[in-house]
C-alpha cells in the first residue's frame, strides 16, 4: 500500500463515523447518507496531494462533507420532509430495539431542524470542539455558541414532544 | 423526558453501518472510468458526424459556394457544441471551491449556476441561428437542382423548422431552465441566510 493510501485510510477509519452521522443528519436516510459519505471521501482522495495543512485534517474533510450535502439537497432536490423520516420508521424490514427505535426518532427530530442546525447539532453530539465546528460552519465562535444553545433547547423540545406521543 | 445529555448518551451508543473504504475505492475508479467513457463517446459521435458530413462535402458536387459555407458552418456548430459539452464537464468536476466556507460554497454555486444558465439559452440561440443560415444557404443549391415544387416544399420546411425551434422549443427550453435556476436560486439563498 503507497502512502496516500495509508494515509487515506486512516483517515477514513478516524472520520468516516463522523461524516456518516452528519450526513445522516441531513439527509435524515441512510442510503443518501452512504451516499453522500462516498462522495465526500471520493473528493477527499482526489485532493490529498494537495491539502497543505493550512487546518486541521479533520476541518477540511467536514467541510467538504458539509459542501456536499449542500449541493447534494440542491441537486437531487430532497428537502428532508416528515414523510421521509415517517418512511424510515415504518419500513424499517426488521424488528428493531427499543435503542433503536429511540435513534430513528432523534433523526426524525434533528431533520424539523434547519439545514445549518442539523450540520451543527451532529457535529456537536460527536463532541467535535467548538472552535473546529466555528471554522468548519464559518460562523464566528460566539455567535456559534448562542446557535448551539438554541438547538440543543430546539431539539430536546421536539424529541419530548415526540416520545410522548 | 429526556435533557440533551441523554439524548447525546443515546446519539453515542447508536450502531452506525457506514460503507466500506473498499466501497468508496471502487467507487473512486468506478467514476474515473465513468468519467473516462462519456469523454470517449462524446468524442465517437461527434467524430463520426463530422466524417459523415466530410464525406457528404467531399462526394457532393455542389453549383454554389454559398453550399461549401452551409457545410462548413453546420460542422462548426457540431465542433462548437462539442467544446461546450467538453468546458461543462470539466467544470463540474473542478473541486477547488468545495473547500470553502459554506457561504462562499452557496455563493459559488448560485454564480455558476446563471452562468450555466446563460451558457445554455445562449447556446442553444447560436445553434439555431446558424442552422437557418445554414439552412438558407443551401436553399441557393436548391434553386438551380430542384424543380420548383421541391423547391417550395425546402423553404417551407426550412421555415416551420427555423420557427419551431425559435418560438417553440427554445421558448419551453428557456422557461423550462429559468424555472430550474428560480428554485435552485432560492433554495440557495434560503441556505446562504442560515451560514450568516
Amino acid at each position: 500500500m503507497d502512502t496516500k493510501e495509508t494515509q487515506f485510510k486512516e483517515l477514513f477509519d478516524k472520520n468516516s463515523k463522523i461524516i456518516y452521522h452528519l450526513c445522516y443528519g441531513y439527509t435524515g436516510d441512510s442510503d443518501s447518507a452512504n451516499d453522500l459519505m462516498q462522495e465526500t471521501f471520493i473528493k477527499v482522495w482526489q485532493n490529498l496531494d494537495g491539502f497543505r495543512n493550512q487546518s486541521q485534517i479533520s476541518t477540511w474533510i467536514y467541510r467538504i462533507a458539509i459542501n456536499t450535502c449542500l449541493s447534494y439537497l440542491r441537486v437531487e432536490k430532497r428537502k428532508v420532509t416528515d414523510e421521509i423520516s415517517d418512511f424510515i420508521l415504518e419500513n424499517t424490514a426488521e424488528p428493531i430495539s427499543e435503542k433503536e427505535e429511540q435513534v430513528s426518532l432523534l433523526y426524525k427530530c434533528i431533520s424539523q431542524l434547519e439545514e445549518n442546525e442539523r450540520i451543527i447539532i451532529t457535529l456537536v453530539l460527536d463532541e467535535v470542539p467548538y472552535p473546529e465546528i466555528a471554522e468548519i460552519s464559518g460562523i464566528s465562535e460566539g455567535n456559534l455558541r448562542v446557535k448551539i444553545h438554541r438547538i440543543k433547547h430546539r431539539l430536546t423540545d421536539i424529541y419530548n414532544r415526540y416520545e410522548r406521543l | 423526558m429526556k435533557d440533551f445529555e441523554a439524548i447525546k448518551r443515546l446519539w453515542q451508543v447508536q450502531p452506525t453501518e457506514p460503507v466500506s473504504i473498499e466501497d468508496v475505492f471502487t467507487r473512486i475508479n468506478e467514476e474515473k472510468r465513468g468519467y473516462a467513457r462519456k469523454l470517449l463517446k462524446q468524442t465517437i459521435i461527434v467524430a463520426i458526424a463530422l466524417f459523415l458530413i466530410f464525406m457528404v462535402w467531399l462526394t457532393a458536387t455542389f453549383i454554389t459556394w454559398t453550399s461549401h459555407l452551409a457545410v462548413v458552418i453546420v460542422m462548426g456548430c457540431l465542433i462548437y457544441y462539442f467544446c461546450i459539452q467538453l468546458e461543462d464537464y470539466l467544470k463540474i468536476n473542478k473541486t477547488a471551491f468545495i473547500f470553502k466556507k459554506p457561504d462562499e460554497y452557496i455563493a459559488y454555486l448560485k454564480d455558476y449556476k446563471k452562468s450555466r444558465f446563460k451558457l445554455n439559452t445562449q447556446s442553444y440561440q447560436i445553434y439555431v441561428i446558424f442552422i437557418g443560415i445554414a439552412l438558407v444557404l443551401l436553399a441557393f443549391e436548391m434553386y438551380y437542382i430542384l424543380p420548383l415544387s421541391l423547391l417550395i416544399f425546402y423553404i417551407v420546411m426550412s421555415i416551420v423548422w427555423i420557427f419551431l425551434c425559435q418560438f417553440v422549443f427554445m421558448k419551453q427550453f428557456n422557461k423550462k431552465e429559468e424555472q430550474r435556476l428560480q428554485e435552485i436560486i432560492s433554495d440557495l439563498e434560503r441556505l446562504s441566510q442560515q451560514f450568516l
